[in-house]
């Protein structure tokens, strides 16, 4: 009798097991009744969802870009100057073929400066003329301006000449536009001078003479041209890189309102969501007037932030993709919104440079912001104070596919502010409801 | 055998709530009515009274008198179907657990049990494609509509046999259940995929109690009549705190009447015929037109052949055909069910009582239909059942 249960229990359990399946829904159109679930748009403007916001300069340095910019008169107002220091001269050379020949008193007849240049994000008028001058000063690359040599905060020192100051001319040369490669040629005396270790101001500048000019400069190098003292009639090759590097430019962004983002240094922009998003109402769906449908009893699908480009400071346009991304400021209680820390990314959108190329503005540019307002849709607990909620958008430069940099490029996008007017931030939400679900 | 019987009773209690749809027609209303009987009762007609035999059936607590001995049964229940809507046609599969019954007699007359049935099933899920303007841009949707749950009875019931011929039972107990229904709404356009999927679930509790009478009788040793009267209160059905949008429902059960009645018409063949009403309309004025109940009728009938045998067992074999209104409207119509079924035994262990184990099994071919409303099934079932009895 005991094993016949043994085996009924055992045939029950294996058959509930078995029947417990789950049924997949059968697609029936129509069945189900209309509305069931809608899904709407609602537009907020400005008033509605952003309490303020506010464009921050500074966050990262000009070395921090990928790329050197050399301008003149680029956009009717930018100047920049590169600022080169290369790596001491070799002290030997190779001379044979094999290069096992090595020769200790090695003499640099000459050489060239050689860059290579990003032609995407280079403008040029036509041929452009650019002079290489030896430095004047001593300057530090990381805190160089176009009027300070060095700008560490303990250490100001300014240049002579704003721009950086210049000593000798070292070279020259002419940039056709579509060229890769800018050479340009320096004689023996200019190598020494570029590989003078013991003056304080070495150093290179870059200057472009033709107006309207913008050369993005990916990389450069010193090529050396040497003459083994073992071998005296033949000429070798050698190359030393570049120790430091960076661009001097006037004038900056100002910071006339608007929100910014971009540049480099980079600008950041703030914006302080309104806290009670879920108050807010909007009319119901296809129902009669006066019904209002509360957020914070709808479904949030999507929410992107609504930027309407107005430009971008002279000279400064963006001639890459620059990257929107959209994070949280942690803002702690008092520490300035500027120097806030922010998340990960929670949002971001690309904008191509023709969006704003020239000033003109072909329609607004969205980032997703989904999880941000989704947290302010939400009710808080009766005894929870809701955090303020305050995003930062960074401008971001992708120099290939795993490598996003902010401060990448010299570029800035200006978008409305909330004082802009029809110009100003609007949030797209995407919402979806259900009808009252009755059993009748 | 008790831990044997807690493990069998609990495998069947743990996996019913997760049956899968048994109608499309199930959307309306509070569902559509299951029947607790085993495979045998289902394939003689399927109202499950008045059966010559151990019957474990819940539909009258007098037919607890026909055990000698404790013991428990068990029912699985599996359909396919293909559903046919103005024009489409779809196909679904549904698992289901019609009957779990333990019985345990006390004394020479008084017998024991415990019953857990289906009574009305309330799973179905339907998914419909179509397009949203959002904006200005017309999205791809997909909307499914996903309803997990139903109303099982509960029951202690109790017969009492003033003679072999004759016995009375009542029962008590609960109709109680959950109901989950979930809403969702993808959107499938790849152009739009950073817009983020739509989900509400709903959930409600459900709670009636009801009480039931009934009476065996045979009036000569080849004729049993048997009927039973159910009493249900109010259906309390509670929306979850949480579901904000569900609504609260308070429905006035049917007051429901069963009799049948069982021939010998040879020595090996035994006929069987009942029915059962259920007054249904005045739970009506808690619904909407379309879908007001009103009162439904279920007939069924079947003969059994007990003259087959695998070996020296026993192997009975059954035809039947039921007939049931549902109660409640679909778009307005009263749909109707019809099933054939075919059912096997075996017997095994047999005593001058009866079996101490068998399995039954009942294929039926069936169909649905609310013909006003567009809709209409066909569909297979599939019944098993087992019993083990000890002495």
């Amino acid at each position: 009798m005991r094993s016949r249960f043994r085996i009924l229990t055992c045939v029950l359990a294996a058959t509930g097991l078995a029947a417990c399946g789950d049924e997949d829904p059968v697609g029936l159109v129509g069945w189900l009744p209309d509305g069931a679930v809608r899904t709407i748009q609602v537009v907020l403007e400005a008033p509605e969802f952003l309490a303020w916001d506010s464009a921050r300069a500074g966050y990262t340095r000009p070395t921090s870009a990928q790329h050197l910019v050399v301008a003149e008169d680029f956009g009717g107002a930018l100047d920049s100057h590169v600022l080169l220091r290369f790596a001491t001269l070799p002290k030997t050379v190779r001379y044979d073929s094999a290069g096992t020949k090595i020769d200790t008193l090695p003499a640099f007849v000459g050489g060239e400066v050689v860059a290579r240049v990003d032609t995407a994000a280079t403008r040029a008028p036509g041929p452009v003329t650019l002079i290489l001058f030896r430095t004047a000063e001593d300057w530090d690359a990381r805190s160089a301006t176009w009027t300070m040599r060095v700008d560490t905060g303990a250490v100001d020192l300014l240049w002579t000449e704003d721009g950086g100051t210049r000593a000798e001319q070292l070279g020259t040369a002419s940039y056709a536009p579509g060229d890769t490669i800018l050479r340009i040629p320096v004689d023996s005396q200019a190598v020494a001078m570029l590989g003078d270790t013991l003056a304080p101001s070495r150093g290179a500048l870059l200057v472009a003479e033709t107006p309207g000019a913008r050369i993005h400069i990916n990389s450069a190098r010193l090529r050396l041209r040497a003459r083994p003292s073992a071998k005296p009639d033949t000429i070798v090759d050698d190359s030393v890189s570049l120790v430091a590097g960076t661009f001097i430019y006037t004038p900056n962004a100002v910071n006339d309102g608007s929100i910014l983002v971009g540049g480099s240094p980079a600008w950041r922009s703030f914006l302080r969501l309104k806290e009670r998003l879920d108050t807010l109402s909007v009319p119901c769906p296809d129902e009669p007037e006066g019904c209002r449908l509360r957020l914070s009893d709808a479904t949030l699908n999507f929410a992107g932030l609504q930027l309407q480009p107005v430009g971008a400071p002279p000279g400064l346009i963006p001639t890459s993709p620059l990257i929107v991304d959209a994070r949280v400021a942690l803002a702690p209680e008092g520490v300035p919104i500027a120097r806030s820390p922010v998340s990960e990314r929670v949002g971001g959108t690309t904008v191509d440079p023709a969006a704003v190329d020239g000033g003109a503005a072909e329609g607004r540019i969205e980032v997703p912001i989904t999880a941000v307002i989704r947290g302010l849709l939400t009710p808080p607990g009766a005894d929870e104070d809701r955090q303020p909620t305050t995003l930062a958008l960074l401008g971001m430069t992708d120099f290939s596919n795993s490598q996003v940099f902010e401060g990448g490029q010299i570029g800035v996008i200006s978008f409305g502010s909330a004082t802009s007017g029809d110009a100003a931030p609007r949030l797209r939400l995407i919402l979806s409801v259900t009808s009252e679900v009755r059993l009748r | 055998m008790r831990p044997a019987l807690s493990l069998a009773a609990l495998a069947v209690l743990s996996f019913a709530p997760a049956a899968g749809a048994q109608s499309i027609l199930a959307s309306s209303g509070l569902g559509v009515p299951l029947a607790p009987v085993d495979a045998r009762a289902h394939a003689l007609g399927g109202i499950g009274i008045g059966l010559f035999g151990p019957n474990p059936s819940l539909a009258n607590p007098a037919e607890l008198a026909g055990f000698p001995y404790r013991g428990v049964a068990a029912s699985v229940q599996s359909s396919a179907r293909s559903i046919d809507f103005g024009g489409q046609s779809a196909d679904a599969g549904a698992n289901r657990f019609p009957l779990v019954s333990v019985i345990y007699p006390v004394g020479a007359r008084t017998v024991l049990g415990i019953g857990y049935g289906g009574f009305l099933d309330q799973s179905w899920a339907v998914a419909t494609d179509g397009f949203e303007v959002i904006g200005s841009d017309s999205v791809a949707v997909r909307d499914i509509v996903e309803s997990n749950g139903g109303l099982a009875q509960f029951q202690f019931g109790a017969s009492y046999s003033f003679s072999p011929a004759l016995a009375v039972g009542v029962a008590a107990g609960v109709y109680t259940g959950g109901l989950t229904r979930l809403v969702s709404r993808s959107f499938t356009d790849s152009d739009f995929n950073e817009i983020g999927d739509f989900e509400q679930r709903f959930q409600w509790s459900q709670r009636a109690p009801f009480v039931s009478a009934g009476f065996r009788w045979d009036p000569g040793s080849i004729f049993r009549l048997a009927g039973s009267v159910t009493w249900a209160g109010t259906l309390d059905v509670e929306a979850d705190d949480r579901s904000a949008a569900a609504q609260n429902l308070s429905v006035d059960l049917p007051l429901q009447v069963a009799f049948g009645a069982s021939a010998a018409l040879t020595p090996q063949l035994t006929g069987n015929i009942a029915a059962r009403w259920a007054g249904w309309s005045r739970a009506a004025d808690g619904f909407d037109p379309a879908v007001a109940p009103d009162d439904t009728w279920e007939i069924g009938g079947g003969i059994e052949w007990g003259g087959a045998t695998l070996g020296s067992r026993p192997l009975p074999i059954r035809l039947g055909y039921q007939r049931r209104q549902y109660p409640f409207r679909v778009r307005g119509e009263l749909p109707t069910e019809w099933a054939a079924s075919l059912g096997l035994g075996l017997h095994l262990a047999r005593t001058e009582y009866g079996p101490l184990a068998s399995v039954d099994a009942t294929l039926d071919r069936g169909g649905r239909e609310a013909a006003g409303a567009g809709i209409a099934e066909d569909f297979w079932r599939f019944t098993v059942s087992l019993s083990l009895f000890g002495r």
